[in-house]
């Protein structure tokens, strides 16, 4: 297999009969059932004007047609861009126009907001598996400008610094090479059903996805509202007997704590892998002795590199451990190297610096964001290295330990937040002067990340209400990042040189 | 305001520690719509009412139709009683 779409036309021609994807509403498709609905997809694309080498967005909640639509734009050659539907207009809107998409797959109740937001469109009406949709088609003026240079299979945007998502760019490659290692180390063959957690927007799910259909597995689409409810969760695993159960650890716990996981026997079991955030200790033990014929692993990678690191969790582990788990060794696809501020090592013992990563799976660059790609990828020893920005420790075992940021970048419940993505949209509402936005660990064993938003309010304002500024942010930011707590101050503490003192609103209460 | 909904304002109130005065928590202020409550703290919201009125959600049972408001929580555990 070479790329997506071989890869998903051996899976159409192999497994046939087999079911590919059920919903949480029983409804089902065959792999022939859902090649035919890519197929007819695919001729409206080509019908309304996609040709190889378009970029092609999908906003639509999670479901077989939504499935459909991301294989669709696979099979015609072009790029596809997911896009979070529950996430504002003007940011998908900014994503569409970054990204001079060519034409958008949407749905007929989410159309009316993205056009409403977007330069003079067309809208047609087509219909995905029989069911009504929109193909939103778009004229970009710079049109030489969608052919890039890359053989390039999807873009995934992520929060940004500066107060816009930025879109990383994974070729065919990229991906390939860690579906293909994803199938080989969990030994998924055509009887695993695999959960499908994760949104399309982030990256966790293009494993289920991919690396499901590859091996003529049955995938499960669950649904974000059921993400949120561990008792729907325990209760799926059970009825679809899920084999591969891929999610972030925080899911995991909420699961335990909530999941009247005692109704359920859960033996179907045999991967669980843990991604998006550092793996707490405490709830393995409980885990092992619930779900014992399963092995757990931990995966590590950002967006831009999928998972380049991976770590088996040992079958036990001492409760009074503190220290969080290894991120792991590096997959067979990728090479590590450590900054450790004056220079760049090979992998060794005893090193501790910003952790960066080359090989097959780091990705084309981000689009349209020609100064980021040099601070972000730095050419070294012949090889393209992405710098992670995450600060690693590397054991006598040559294990890779996660220590700490080196940004303002967090992660809360598996998502990257840009605390500066925030804040930029809080300074996007007239009456705030200032805004400061920090990370504050909470929770009995200050595991959890709470996001607190400090502001300042212009001359003659006085403090907002709290619902008002949850209700202005999440017209620019997904509610995802929105702050756990907003603190109002007369005026915000400032360093020596007028920029926003972060240590000193760390130390507020 | 009937027992069931004075129990629950309770909890909201001491227990979950929601950002809003007594006074301005109705019958029909939204909970989990404006975000007053989080996804952490429904649960706990209905571990609570379980526990204090004998009755049990089934996993599909916990959303914003029987959960968004006093009002919606009584009719709810009215009808599971």
């Amino acid at each position: 297999m070479s790329d997506l779409k071989r890869l998903i036309a051996d899976s159409f021609s192999h497994f046939s009969s087999q079911i590919a994807l059920v919903d949480e509403s029983d409804r089902s498709l065959s792999y022939t059932q859902l090649k035919y609905g890519v197929d007819a997809l695919s001729t409206d694309l080509e019908k309304y004007g996609a040709i190889p080498g378009h970029r092609i967005g999908v906003c639509m909640p999670k479901s077989l047609e939504s499935v459909c639509a991301l294989l669709s734009v696979v099979q015609i050659e072009g790029a596809y861009i997911p896009l979070d539907p529950e996430a504002p207009a003007s940011r998908n809107s900014y994503i569409i126009g970054d990204a001079q998409a060519s034409l958008v797959i949407t749905t007929t109740a989410l159309a009316p907001a993205l056009i409403g937001m977007m330069s003079p469109c067309r809208i047609v009406d087509v219909n995905i598996l029989e069911t009504p949709c929109q193909l939103i088609q778009l004229d970009y003026p710079d049109s030489d400008k969608l052919m890039v240079p890359l053989n390039l299979a999807y873009i995934l945007y992520t929060s940004g610094s500066t107060g816009q998502p930025k879109g990383v760019m994974i070729t065919h490659q990229n991906a390939m090479c860690f579906i293909q290692w994803g199938i080989k180390t969990f030994d998924l063959v055509e009887d695993d059903v695999l959960s499908s957690i994760a949104p399309f927007h982030f990256d966790l799910s293009v494993f289920d996805l991919y690396a499901g259909l590859a091996s003529g597995a049955r995938i499960i689409l669950i649904q974000p509202s059921s993400v949120k409810n561990p008792m729907i969760l325990a209760e799926l695993i059970d009825r679809f007997k899920i084999t591969v159960w891929y999610a972030t650890p925080t899911t995991l716990k909420m699961m335990l704590r909530f999941g009247r996981m005692n109704r359920y026997s859960h033996t179907s079991l045999h991967s669980v892998l843990f991604a998006g955030e550092v793996f707490p200790i405490a709830p393995l033990n409980e885990l092992r002795t619930r779900w014992s014929q399963a092995k757990f692993y931990n995966l590590y990678g950002p967006t831009e590199t999928n998972v380049c690191t991976y770590f088996e969790l040992p079958t036990e582990v001492d409760q009074n451990q503190t220290h969080p788990f290894p991120i792991g060794y590096p997959c067979s696809y990728a090479i590590c190297a450590i900054d450790d501020g004056s220079q760049i090592h090979n992998v060794t013992s005893g090193l501790e610096g910003e952790l960066l990563v080359a090989g097959e799976s780091v990705m084309g660059g981000y689009l349209n964001q020609p100064d980021r790609n040099e601070s972000a990828l730095l050419l070294h020893d012949g090889m393209r290295f992405y710098r992670t920005g995450d600060i690693v420790r590397i054991d006598n075992q040559l294990l890779i330990h996660y220590i700490s940021r080196k940004d303002r970048m967090v992660k809360r419940h598996g998502f990257r937040i840009e605390l500066g993505e925030i804040e930029a949209s809080l300074h996007t509402e007239p009456r705030i002067a200032e805004a400061g936005v920090i990370r504050r660990m909470s929770g009995p064993t200050l595991s959890e990340t709470k996001i607190v938003a400090f502001y300042s309010t212009n001359e003659s304002e006085n403090e907002l209400d709290i619902p008002y500024l949850q209700s202005f942010l999440l017209t620019h930011i997904p509610s995802y990042m929105l702050p756990d707590q907003f603190v109002y101050l007369e005026e915000m503490p400032k360093t020596s040189t007028h920029k926003v003192d972060y240590t000193a609103l760390n130390r507020f209460k | 305001m009937s027992e069931i909904k004075s129990s629950v304002k309770t909890y909201l109130l001491e227990e979950l520690n929601l950002p809003v005065k007594a006074e301005e928590l109705n019958d029909d202020t939204p909970l989990l719509s404006s975000r007053l409550i989080d996804s952490i703290s429904a649960l706990l919201l209905v571990e609570y009412l379980e526990k204090e009125f004998k009755i049990e959600f089934q996993p599909h049972e916990v959303n914003n139709d029987n959960l968004d408001s006093l009002q919606l929580i009584e009719q709810f555990v009215q009808s599971k009683q």
